[in-house]
């Protein structure tokens, strides 16, 4: 085997640091903070060295595709091998879980010291094992190994996610999500052992060679396998709903890595299986997507809108991500079905350029909702408010991963959403009227949920940063976060940054699975702008973020320089004006609740919020003989999880209690179920033939 | 490229530059003077407005006791995007010699960008009417925002291309057919737009003395001297980009095709064409009445469905 020896040491060391740091934090002291220090210390090494690797790779020049497998492990006609393996786009993903990881590891750090009290050792270990899972899902080769990863990730997030599990909400939703992800485990299960027993080989590589083989209904049935699966770790409307529950759960830097990271794995699991290994499939598959894709991408915003935790929020905010990303691959796999390479490696590069930017800028928000909810002791954003003050260094990160997820000029989301236009746009060149208006409508539908991200984020960076506090915990924050936790914000930040305004950088690095993928040069990109400016074969519009940046910061230093220059009145500080009312309190502020009403009461019909008014019961705590106490509830619904979710859960119950019959708790009644299995198991094999399909 | 050439290029972007900065408060003058009018009033000047951001310069700020430093950065931000949205649109030379920095999704883009930075900046004195302009600009220009971006697909969906410069080389070489039942739909789409996104009749009042009728008066309430200079004259900024774009790719005739001197008549048609716009949009403005706010939601509807129509009708008939 001809191997390229550098990445693989590369990815041995960085193994290894991840193990060296598991260790010691779950074998150490699980209370000491020197502990978990040291744990991340190699966490941290640890993506350095992966993503070294990674970059190794990827800017190597040579086309590169290995599958390693040692030997010892090789059993010619078995399924479980293991082995892994590098292709673009596995170094892709590993770059993008060692850059994103990097940030959130150091930010980890100051999180830990600060906000995390108890076992802080027991966490670092686990974080460090998690990341150690994540890096071996992209990287296996093999069928067997990646399912082998795969549970190894769910069950270590579960870890990850329970970890105050002294609070009773935190148990359920650890809970409600091993169980979601156990089923989605068993639909990624079914779709790869499909494709490993129908083609005939252990190896992604050796299944993609023999896949244009395979019989269009077994593809199809995987296919549909997989986007269950799969769908559920990303968090695909209707299969989101363990995510809102767990995010919040989890420490924040777990959910950063959650939210930035993992989900994406999910999106990986569709770009191997569906993309490179299938190589695509019938029209339908990509509409399948496309609309599940609109669908999360409405619902998410939608139901982020309505949230006061603000990590809910980030956590609804994922949903709508995801369905972003969701319908770029949709629009990419109908592209290829009806023969237009260039259009889909278009959207697929629009859909993993926003894979990227949606970690970095998930992430820089969930650390700093980490910060402030640690500071204002507090997930509430109604008891926030006018922390931009005592935390002005978050408050600035923040509002930068706030526009950045608006997809606002010039930042890295604005760039990703624009190539998915341009693809949606370039829809008019197909010839299909269907398929014309149907990615027109997908354009509508990604502007909306873009409009009311910004909507969304106006209210949210509001509504904790800015005015005065709501709260006295929230006025007594004197101090910003740790300078550890700050300097991870602050790489995430610049990396929204520089990718918005030479976005050339990621493009370059994910082109070469793109068009590995979609059978295309890889996209060609002019140099013609300051620094670089977007001009691929089959864009209809032309961007150069850079010279546009250039325009913005000029504009604005001459503004600043003209706006300090004097004035014949001095500037002064005093009460806000509002209308000439008397000393505004932070009572007659705008509360989130008051900011999102709006959009609640246009969307009523989706929403169906239950409300409930109460005025003074008599007698009582009035505050005053003529005031009267009143209350006001409001609650939305949750059609998902009301509609589909419970009842299925019922279900699932009654047939629990009815098998429940079987066990007797008599040893011999177990043994012959034993050996009843094994006669059937048995008859079945003899049946069909005894041999593989 | 010689020299020569390379000179006219940022003389022509400079000029361009100062003609929308410049005229921008000119045609916020016209139209509360055609208002006036016909409501039977004399009205002000039409050169009030510059006289206006004339007292705000020499005026000091007042800030809320609990602003940060939002309040401060919000309005730089927010008239850069403007200002960087300038040259995204042809105004004087086809095609635009700025056209290469980008399209008409990034003018939707940075035009978002400004309207985030105030909306932000609104909130951070604490006031009430701040949070309840900062809501309501918020949400209707999100609804707005799918019949924005389908109307540009809808004028690029005949030339294949989001490019100003290249939409209106195209409806020059369409001549009168240019008018076209799907480019009459889109522009009907884009009418709406225009008037939600830059604060007029029947969305929102901009002569309103109502804190609670008011969206944009409403954000600014708690702004004084330099900064609110800035937030007035980008509001008027925003009304000449839109109507700009409006008209060149309605009416792109009158544009100079090369740098020579007819860039100079340019302006001129320029001036002229913008003017009369105003006018009509004024005159446009007096017959509406105030909508009940939440009735702006059919509004978003009726124009997103004209673009998607207008676009449909196009691809219908093969481009």
């Amino acid at each position: 085997m001809n191997l390229p020896p550098g990445p693989l040491l590369l990815l041995g060391a960085a193994a290894s640091a991840y193990l060296i740091g598991v260790l010691a934090g779950l074998l150490g002291k699980a209370d000491s903070q020197g502990t978990a220090q040291v744990s991340l210390a190699f966490a941290l090494l640890g993506t350095v060295l992966g993503g070294t690797s990674a970059l190794f790779e990827l800017l190597g020049g040579s086309v590169f595709n290995w599958t390693y497998v040692p030997s010892g492990f090789t059993s010619p006609d078995s399924v479980m091998v293991i082995g892994i393996a590098m292709d673009p786009l596995s170094a892709f993903f590993v770059l993008l879980i060692s850059m994103v990881g990097f940030a959130i590891t150091l930010s980890s750090f100051g999180y830990l010291d600060k906000y995390v009290h108890e076992r802080p050792a027991t966490l670092a270990g686990f974080y460090a094992l998690f990341l150690f899972t994540l890096l071996t899902v992209v990287l296996a080769g093999t069928v067997f190994l990646f399912l082998i990863a795969w549970e190894a990730m769910t069950i270590v997030s579960y870890f990850l996610v329970v970890h105050e599990h002294a609070s009773p909400k935190v148990r359920r939703s650890g809970l409600f999500y091993l169980v979601i992800s156990h089923a989605a485990g068993a639909a990624v299960l079914t779709s790869l052992l499909l494709l490993a027993v129908y083609s005939g080989s252990p190896t992604f590589a050796g299944i993609a060679q023999a896949a244009s083989h395979l019989n269009p209904w077994v593809k199809s049935l995987v296919f549909v396998a997989a986007t269950l699966g799969f769908g559920t770790k990303a968090g695909l409307v209707p299969l989101h709903v363990w995510l809102p529950e767990a995010h919040p759960a989890a420490p924040s830097n777990v959910s950063a890595l959650m939210s930035g990271v993992m989900i994406k794995v999910g999106i990986y699991g569709i770009l191997r299986v569906v993309f490179q290994v299938m190589g695509g499939g019938p029209l339908w598959w990509g509409v399948l997507l496309l609309v599940m894709g609109a669908t999360s991408a409405l619902v998410g915003v939608l139901n982020a809108i309505a949230q006061h935790d603000i990590k809910r929020l980030l956590a609804f905010h994922s949903v709508e991500n995801i369905g972003i990303i969701f319908m770029a691959l949709g629009a990419s796999l109908i592209f290829l079905s009806l023969g237009f390479p260039l259009l889909a490696a278009l959207a697929l590069l629009a859909g993993m350029l926003h894979t990227v930017n949606h970690a970095l800028f998930k992430s820089l928000l969930f650390l700093g909702a980490g910060a402030v909810s640690g500071a204002a002791g507090t997930r509430d954003m109604e008891h926030m408010g006018g922390l931009a003050r005592a935390m002005p260094q978050t408050a600035l990160f923040f509002i930068v991963g706030a526009m950045a997820i608006s997809g606002l000029p010039p930042l890295n989301g604005f760039v990703s959403e624009w190539l998915l236009f341009q693809a949606f746009f370039a829809s008019f060149s197909t010839g299909s009227l269907a398929t014309e208006v149907l990615l027109t409508a997908a354009g509508g539908v990604l502007a909306l949920s873009t409009g009311l991200a910004g909507y969304c984020f106006v209210k949210a960076s509001g509504a904790i940063f800015l005015a005065r506090p709501r709260s006295s915990e929230a006025e007594r924050v004197s101090s910003d976060a740790p300078a550890t936790l700050r300097s991870g914000m602050a790489v995430l930040s610049i990396l929204c940054i520089l990718l918005g305004v030479v976005p050339l950088l990621a493009i370059e690095l994910i082109g070469r699975s793109v068009s590995e993928i979609t059978n295309t040069a890889s996209p060609t990109v002019s140099l013609g702008g300051v620094l670089g400016s977007l001009e691929l074969p089959s864009l209809s519009g032309n961007l150069d973020l850079g010279v546009i940046a250039l325009v913005l910061a000029a504009a604005i230093l001459v503004l600043w320089v003209v706006r300090r220059t004097r004035t014949a009145e001095k500037d002064r500080v005093s009460p806000a004006w509002d209308c000439g009312l008397d000393r505004p309190t932070s009572r007659m502020e705008y509360t989130p609740s008051g900011y999102a009403q709006p959009i609640l009461r246009i969307f009523a019909s989706y929403y169906a919020p239950t409300t409930l008014t109460e005025t003074s019961p008599r007698g009582g705590s009035r505050p005053g003989p003529l005031m009267k106490v009143s209350r006001f509830q409001s609650e939305i619904s949750y059609p998902w999880v009301e509609g589909f979710f419970d009842p299925l859960k019922q279900h699932v119950m009654d047939l629990a209690r009815r098998t429940s019959r079987l066990q007797s708790g008599r040893i011999h009644a177990y043994l012959a179920y034993f050996v009843l299995t094994l006669l059937v198991l048995l008859a079945a094999l003899w049946f069909f033939g005894g041999g593989g399909p | 490229m010689s020299l020569s050439s390379e000179l006219g290029i940022v003389g022509i972007i400079v000029l361009e530059f100062a003609l929308v900065l410049g005229i921008s408060p000119l045609l916020s003058g016209v139209i509360r003077k055609i208002k006036s009018r016909s409501q039977g009033r004399v009205g002000f000047p039409i050169f009030q407005s510059y006289r206006d951001l004339g007292k705000l310069f020499h005026k000091g700020s007042v800030y809320a006791e609990s602003a940060s430093a939002v309040t401060e950065w919000a309005p730089l931000i927010s008239f850069g995007a403007l200002i960087a949205a300038i040259p995204l649109v042809p105004w004087l030379v086809l095609p635009s010699p700025f056209g290469f920095a980008g399209d008409l999704i990034l003018f939707v883009g940075l035009l978002a960008l400004s309207r985030f930075m105030t909306a932000l900046a609104a909130l951070d004195a604490g006031s009430t009417f701040g949070g309840m302009g900062s809501t309501r600009d918020m949400w209707i220009g999100a609804l707005l925002e799918p019949a924005f971006l389908l109307t540009i697909f809808a004028w690029g969906a005949p030339s294949g291309s989001t490019g100003a410069s290249t939409i209106a080389l195209h409806s020059i070489s369409l001549g009168l057919a240019n008018f076209s039942p799907p480019m009459l739909l889109a522009t009907t789409a884009f009418v709406f737009v225009l008037f939600a996104e830059t604060g007029r009749l029947p969305f929102d009042n901009p002569a309103t003395h109502l804190e609670l009728t008011m969206i944009h008066e409403a954000m600014v309430l708690d702004y004084s001297g330099r900064e609110l200079l800035l937030i007035e004259w980008g509001k008027a900024v925003k009304f000449t980009l839109l109507t700009g774009l409006l008209l060149t790719v309605l009416l792109p005739w009158g544009l100079s095709l090369s740098l020579g001197i007819l860039v100079l008549l340019a302006i001129a048609v320029v001036v002229a064409k913008l003017l009369g716009a105003s006018v009509i949009i004024g005159a446009l403005e007096t017959r509406f009445a105030k909508l009940r706010l939440f009735r702006v939601v059919d509004f978003a509807a009726v124009a997103t469905v004209l673009a998607l129509g207008s676009i449909s009708l196009t691809y219908l008939v093969g481009v």
